[in-house]
């Protein structure tokens, strides 16, 4: 898995690349976890490029939401489309989290 | 008028006006995007009589359209004036009864839902052939034939299933594109035409041409759904306007009865061995084509809709089969199930089998009266071309989207590749067929019989060998155990030809199993896997030696997930419910048995 980051409107942005799987989850849900602590709590996390997400992907991205919330902040995601978006829904999770189409979406969310 | 008396008259008009005008709005097109099985009059319902008739006539306009294969074939058999308007009133009297049959709410004929039927570019090609060899009782003799090949097969079908896949049913309606567009293409250009080809004969077939395509891309509502019908009225208006209409074009206009009883025609029926490969290929298309609309009409009348329904689609064949018989006995081409009209029942939220009945009774109707339908043999060239070519724009794209719509293996790919090159070759290369024996000729030199029995042939050869059932032994600590499993179903997917959507689930179910198991089962030993396909059914099982995982209806709490190792678990085992249309779990030799069910 690769991480691509980047900041906007001083919003960090972490585009996820590959597979959000057992084995790539610890590191993903770290570094989004000190990107929530390390700024004012927001975050961006784009999964356009996501092409499988496990059950352990889910929980990266709860703890990072809870993170976020803790430090009065919110973790918004974009770029749920196609099969990720299949999982999203029968995992029940698509109203566990701000998902927002593209990432400017997410930032004027966030910025709301 | 003073403003209150105009307001009163405002009021009154808009009383007497809105209920037609709510009528007509329900009937029109633009009332798309209907889902599946929210119709207002669903298939018991009775619509109000003249709600039934308004749409049984949009139903008929559909239909009238698809007439222009056999006034062709009535063009290219020179019949005399009476004789072509009889075979036309005979085809409604055809297509009436096939749509009736096919809305019979019980018994063993007809898929039991408003499915009007048509003439279809599948026959066109043999009939062709059959007109040429032994004139028009041959034609309808061979038209029985494929009836009788039809009706044969509806009982059946289940189980021949395997050597017709999906994606040669794709490849057989694209090779009937290929052919409409070469008969078109013909006919445009004014190759091989008796008519003088100038500059008026290629405005006549461009305006037509235009028109429809004009209205079907920038369109809306009706002239979207009828810009078929308008772009030949349009081609008539072109043809009268260039003096391209035939010179005794009036007279025939006036010798038209406003009503006549249609007869049988005197010339009886032949038959010729020859013509058999092609006609029982047309069968097997026809069939094939069948399938799709009749899988179609279920989706949309069924919004739980998970699988295709064998009683209804056999039903619906032999419906179609002794509609094919008739269509040969009265003396007329072949009848298909209409997809277009299947696609406006969707638009108008009505699919009512009553509707089915007064489509049935409407074209038998409409059989008596000569001067509606009449118009059609003196179809301008150009503008039959143009009608062809337009219509076989559809039908190519559709046979790709079909063979598209599944895996394909090197096999698949050969079978495909194959058929459509020999069909092709069958249509371009001129002089193909010369020297091989004359049985054979009806064979080779057409196109779609060509492709078809060469794709058939090869997949039967193919088949061999090839395992529905797959297995894999997999090591859970192996770093290379996710790659190892997905190229394993890859390669499955591919040789089954099984439907991609299927496979990405199929492709989660096995990989968040895997981790699962991992993760919090402690396996010893290896992962089992064994997968087995048909076309309706892809069943997984995975066996191993470890802790149980278990599979609850409800989601745990995001507090769970996050705090608990049971409440990570059992995500994952909620996950794999919910991906999975069935799942069972049983324990067998000290092994845990996980059996996945997906439907195809």
């Amino acid at each position: 898995m690769k991480l691509v980051e980047g900041v906007a409107e001083d919003i960090p942005i972490v585009e996820a690349h590959g597979r959000l799987d057992s084995t790539t989850a610890k590191e993903f849900g770290d570094r989004l976890v000190s990107l929530v602590q390390g700024g004012r709590g927001s975050l961006v996390v784009d999964l356009k490029n996501i092409a499988y997400i496990s059950s352990a992907g889910f929980r990266a991205l709860l703890i990072a939401n809870r993170a976020a919330a803790g430090r009065q902040g919110k973790l918004a995601l974009c770029g749920v489309i196609g099969e990720v978006k299949r999982l999203f829904d029968i995992g029940g999770f698509t109203d566990e989290f701000v998902i927002c189409p593209t990432q400017a979406d997410g930032i004027g969310k966030l910025r709301q | 008028m003073p403003a209150p008396e105009r307001l009163r008259l405002a009021r009154t008009v808009r009383q007497a006006v809105g209920p037609w005008l709510q009528l007509w709005r329900s009937t029109r097109p633009s009332a798309q995007a209907r889902k599946p099985g929210e119709f207002i009059h669903g298939l018991g319902d009775v619509p109000p009589p003249l709600l039934t008739a308004l749409v049984g006539f949009q139903h008929v306009s559909l239909v009238r359209i698809q007439l222009i294969f056999p006034a062709l074939v009535i063009q290219l058999a020179e019949l005399p004036t009476e004789a072509s308007i009889n075979m036309l009133s005979l085809s409604l009297i055809a297509l009436g009864i096939a749509s009736i049959l096919q809305s019979l709410p019980r018994g063993p004929v007809g898929s039991r839902y408003l499915c009007p039927c048509c003439h279809d570019g599948i026959f066109l090609e043999p009939a062709i052939a059959a007109l040429k060899l032994g004139g028009l009782p041959l034609v309808f003799g061979m038209t029985l034939f494929a009836g009788v090949i039809q009706s044969a097969l509806s009982p059946i079908l289940h189980r021949i299933r395997p050597l017709l896949p999906p994606e040669i049913g794709g490849l057989v309606v694209f090779l009937v594109g290929t052919s409409l567009a070469a008969i078109g293409c013909r006919y445009v250009i004014g190759v091989g035409v008796k008519e003088p080809v100038d500059r008026d004969y290629w405005l006549v077939a461009a305006v037509t041409l235009m028109t429809m395509v004009g209205l079907n891309v920038w369109g809306k509502g009706q002239a979207k759904l009828f810009c078929a019908m308008i772009g030949i009225t349009t081609g008539y208006g072109a043809a009268f306007l260039t003096g391209m209409l035939p010179r005794d074009a009036s007279r025939v206009f006036a010798e038209l009865h406003l009503f006549a009883i249609p007869h049988l025609p005197e010339a009886g029926l032949a038959f010729a061995p020859a013509m058999i490969m092609p006609f029982t290929v047309a069968a097997l298309a026809v069939t094939l084509k069948g399938i799709g609309d009749i899988t179609a009409l279920q989706r949309i009348n069924d919004p739980h809709w998970v699988r295709a329904e064998m009683g209804s689609i056999s039903r619906g064949t032999l419906a179609n089969g002794l509609a094919n018989i008739l269509a040969g006995l009265v003396g007329t081409l072949g009848l298909t199930p209409s997809t277009a009209n299947i696609g406006l029942q969707a638009a108008t939220g009505m699919s009512s089998r009553v509707i089915g009945y007064a489509v049935g009774a409407i074209l038998i109707v409409l059989a008596f009266l000569p001067s509606v339908t009449g118009s059609l043999i003196l179809m301008p060239r150009p503008v039959m071309g143009a009608a062809l070519l337009f219509s076989a724009c559809f039908v190519l794209i559709s046979g790709l989207q079909t063979i598209s719509s599944r895996m394909l293996d090197a096999r698949r790919t050969i079978v495909i590749g194959l058929g459509i090159s020999a069909g092709v070759a069958a249509e371009i290369l001129p002089g193909f067929a010369t020297g091989i024996p004359s049985a054979l000729q009806p064979i080779v030199g057409s196109s779609i019989v060509l492709g078809t029995i060469t794709a058939l042939l090869l997949n039967g050869v193919f088949r061999i060998g090839q395992r529905q059932r797959v297995s894999l032994a997999l090591d859970p600590a192996s770093a290379d155990a996710v790659a190892e499993v997905n190229e394993f179903f890859d390669a499955a997917g591919r040789g089954w030809g099984a439907r991609p959507d299927v496979m990405v689930r199929v492709a989660f179910g096995i990989n968040q199993t895997i981790e699962a198991i991992r993760e919090h089962c402690e396996p010893q030993g290896p992962i089992t896997i064994e997968a087995r396909f048909d076309e309706f059914n892809l069943d997984v099982r995975i066996s191993y030696r470890g802790e149980a995982l278990e599979f609850p209806d409800e989601r745990p709490s995001g507090r769970e997930i996050i705090e608990t190792d049971a409440g990570y678990r059992r995500l994952a085992g909620f996950m794999l419910r919910q991906n999975a249309d069935r799942i069972r779990t049983a324990v067998k030799d000290g092994a845990n048995v996980l059996e996945f069910h997906f439907d195809h």
